[in-house]
């Protein structure tokens, strides 16, 4: 018996020190949110969904806005499913923002799907297939507490994911001439899509994604408990900075489903930003001038177009409210 | 609780250092499996423990009054109670909205509409399995081939033993039940061999099925997306998902009982490499086969009498077979093909002309091995799109975009493509392994190996299992059975 436990104990070690050492190269291939995870406590933040986590690059901002070194601004936007405005997402922001912090800056990007829910569900049932949910670090490196929950596949498959995206960061060539998609999840929370954008493949992605979209509208309806937490959201942030509401542009066949799913939604934000003294910047009438990888995300070089314009925004609006 | 899952991570260690370091005597151990075969079992859907436990004491007690009856119908009486019961719950719980629904649908097509809503039943997981294996408790009991136990602890220890509790084996009383009465002493040997099983079965569940999952149901689902031969791919991808899920479940479930001294019979033997339909089900799912063979095929006469008789008795079984794994024509249609595969070559006597080890004593198989190998693989696989099809529908659309030019075209890549690639490498392997131990009782049966050959394999496969695995705790399909 005693063999036996050695041996049994000697194997399990082994096995977890393997899985502690593959941890380590947890990196931005690994999937796209782990990164999020790991990075420090920030002082300025870009809150939302996959669309601000794909449309809003962080470099771009801190360069025009001239943020510096520590209150350099963080995407720490997720994804439709686990960062709608909820209690998860409030609890990880506030575990994500320096408690000393004043003068921040925060743009919470919203649209009518990060404010609904499924009818059928209950408050206390939403979020709870959230990768936000009951959380307890975020905000380590490497975090095995994410990687443990969340990580579904063997972990040395973050090595090979490594590898793949070593090997394809190095021949800029095969990026761009991608074959479905990649993606990479940047230090600063930026989450790169590179993906074709032939224009048949990007025209069955929109198509996919408006027949997904319909059916969330014959499913999800408005969300009171939503709405009260993206008030929250905007209250807690408000105390550490500058915070702006920004919704962002998206193709005309997705903006269309979303004013008929909720038609006031302009309206109704709009109050909010009057009630909570904060800016609303809607961008929906520019959403022309931009192409999208599937109608909801914005393609990667134009993300860096629009976040100019949202950067050049923002310097507007300062100016306008400086004494 | 699944197998591939942290629960049972935490589990599995706790009973066996308590089963071996704790319990001092047989009583205990058995005290110990029942309590912890309920947890195992309560864990995912405490309600459904009534079931089993009901039905433990029924044949517990329908045991016992076999035993004191002498009187042929009063002990006939007592048998049908205990079939009744046990298969109206089967019944009741897996097929009643099935037959309710096709008894609508046949009023319907002759123009009388009834009005009748579907009950919401859920099935309690393993209930096939167990049932089965108490039933062969009552029949062998009555047919006096074992004495009935007079503990009922021990009984029902045996009925809801946690590693096969859920998806088998279906052991039969003969052989399980009298392991629990013997005093059982840990033996290196039979656990190490154990851990090697139970390593085994992971791979295939975690590495093989659960990676085959992903690009059968890509392709299944969206089956008219796609070429003939990525057609091919997707029934063959299905083929290693069912084999990777079930005998893995098996292997585990074996390996589990060999740590706690017990010997659960071998379900699956290397079944991919059978020459001949009729190989084929004498290594595939070997406890349900030999239960349908024991318990009906030769009570209703076997291969025996007529042409006419032998057909009817092949179909019976076949069919049934079919139906025990679920209430849709889907199931019954591929009992009914492979009905049609194995009656030829029984009308011909040729049913029993491979019962040896293919290619024995040899490193590859003859032209003709590879020749029979590929079409029975074939064949099998052909049925298993009517197994894994949503409905008949699916099934024949499927078939019929497989008979089309493109068929001789190369497949297309599944995205995520290189994981297809592995996933194919992986199927290599297993299929590797598993033909240089066809002649083993499972495919990492290797205690004949040198010591450094072993743990080489063991590095290869936990790494393989790492690096590949999807760690998603997907259920076993066989839990749906």
């Amino acid at each position: 018996m005693n063999r036996f436990l050695r041996n049994i104990l000697i194997a399990s070690l082994c096995i977890v020190a393997v899985h502690i050492i593959l941890g380590i190269f947890a990196n931005g291939s690994t999937d796209n949110f782990y990164l999020r995870f790991t990075s420090s406590k920030q002082n300025s933040l870009i809150i939302g969904t996959s669309r601000s986590a794909q449309g809003i690059h962080p470099d771009i901002l801190d360069s025009v806005l001239n943020l510096k070194d520590n209150n350099s601004i963080y995407n720490y936007s997720f994804s439709i499913n686990n960062s709608s405005y909820g209690k998860e997402y409030y609890n990880a922001i506030e575990n994500k923002i320096n408690e000393s912090v004043t003068n921040g800056l925060f743009i919470i990007t919203i649209d009518p799907w990060a404010i609904s829910s499924d009818s059928t569900l209950h408050d206390n049932e939403i979020d709870i297939n959230s990768i936000l949910y009951s959380k307890k670090y975020y905000n380590s490196y490497p975090n095995y507490e994410y990687l443990i929950k969340n990580y579904k596949k063997g972990w040395g498959n973050i090595l090979l994911k490594r590898i793949e995206s070593n090997i394809l960061f190095r021949n800029q060539n095969s990026l761009n001439k991608i074959k479905g998609s990649f993606t990479f999840l940047r230090k600063d929370g930026l989450l790169e899509v590179y993906t074709s954008m032939d224009s048949a493949y990007v025209k069955q992605n929109t198509q996919n994604k408006v027949h997904s979209y319909n059916i969330s509208m014959s499913r999800n309806k408005f969300s009171k408990f939503r709405f009260l937490y993206l008030k929250k959201t905007i209250q807690l942030l408000k105390k550490h900075g500058e915070v702006y509401l920004v919704r962002m542009p998206v193709h005309t066949s997705l903006l269309t489903i979303e004013n008929s799913f909720y038609p006031l939604f302009d309206k109704k934000m709009i109050n909010l930003a009057n009630n909570t003294h904060v800016a609303y910047l809607n961008f929906v009438n520019s959403s022309t001038q931009y192409s999208y990888t599937d109608g909801n995300h914005l393609y990667i070089e134009d993300a860096k177009r629009y976040s100019i314009k949202l950067a050049e925004r923002i310097k507007n609006s300062q100016r306008l409210v400086e004494p | 609780m699944l197998f591939n899952s942290i629960e049972f991570a935490i589990f599995l260690p706790s009973i066996f250092i308590i089963y071996w370091f704790v319990t001092k005597t047989i009583k205990q151990q058995n005290i110990l499996i029942l309590l912890s075969s309920y947890l195992f079992y309560g864990w995912w859907d405490w309600r459904f423990l009534s079931l089993i436990f009901f039905s433990t004491i029924i044949d517990f007690l329908i045991g016992k009054s076999l035993e004191k009856n002498e009187k042929p119908l009063t002990r006939k009486h007592l048998l049908w109670i205990s079939i009744l019961i046990n298969i109206g719950f089967l019944g009741f719980f897996k097929y009643y909205n099935f037959f309710i629904d096709n008894f609508i649908y046949s009023f319907s097509t002759l123009g009388i509409e009834l009005s009748y809503q579907s009950l919401q039943i859920i099935l309690p997981v393993g209930i096939s399995f167990y049932t089965f294996q108490t039933l062969s408790y009552t029949i062998d009991v009555y047919k006096r081939k074992l004495k009935p136990t007079t503990d009922f602890i021990t009984f029902a220890a045996f009925v809801s033993f946690f590693p096969q509790l859920v998806a088998g084996p279906i052991e039969r009383a003969t052989n399980l039940l009298p392991q629990f009465k013997k005093n059982r002493k840990f033996d290196y040997n039979k656990a190490t061999d154990g851990m090697r099983q139970i390593l085994w079965g992971f791979f295939k569940k975690i590495v093989i099925a659960d990676n085959c999952a992903v690009f059968a149901n890509q392709i299944f689902n969206n089956y008219s997306d796609y070429s003939g031969s990525t057609l091919v791919l997707g029934a063959v991808f299905f083929a290693f998902q069912i084999y990777g899920d079930f005998s893995g479940y098996s292997d585990i479930a074996i390996g589990t009982a060999r740590l706690f001294g017990f010997n659960l019979m071998q379900n699956f033997a290397f079944p991919y490499f059978s020459r001949d339909i009729a190989e084929f089900w004498r290594r595939w799912h070997i406890s349900l086969s030999t239960w349908f063979r024991d318990y009906i095929y030769i009570p209703l006469g076997g291969s025996r009498g007529t042409n006419y008789l032998k057909i009817r008795n092949v179909f019976i079984i076949f069919l049934l077979s079919g139906f025990w794994h679920g209430s849709n024509w889907t199931f019954i249609i591929w009992g009914g093909l492979n009905a049609m595969y194995f009656l030829p070559i029984m009308l011909l006597n040729k049913n029993r002309i491979n019962t040896n080890i293919v290619a024995q004593g040899k490193y590859l198989p003859s032209m003709k091995e590879v020749f029979s190998m590929s079409l029975t693989f074939s064949l099998t696989t052909l049925a298993w799109v009517f197994f894994r099809a949503e409905d008949i529908h699916h099934a024949i659309s499927y078939l019929s975009n497989i008979i089309h030019p493109s068929t001789l075209t190369f497949p297309e890549l599944i995205t995520p493509k290189l994981e297809m690639i592995y996933t194919l490498l992986c199927i290599f392997i297993l299929l590797f392994i598993e033909w240089i131990n066809r002649d083993k009782t499972h495919g990492l049966d290797i205690a004949s190996y040198k010591k450094n050959i072993r743990w080489i394999l063991y590095f290869i496969i936990i790494l393989m299992t790492i690096t590949f695995g999807s760690f998603n705790q997907n259920s076993f399909i066989y839990f749906q059975f």
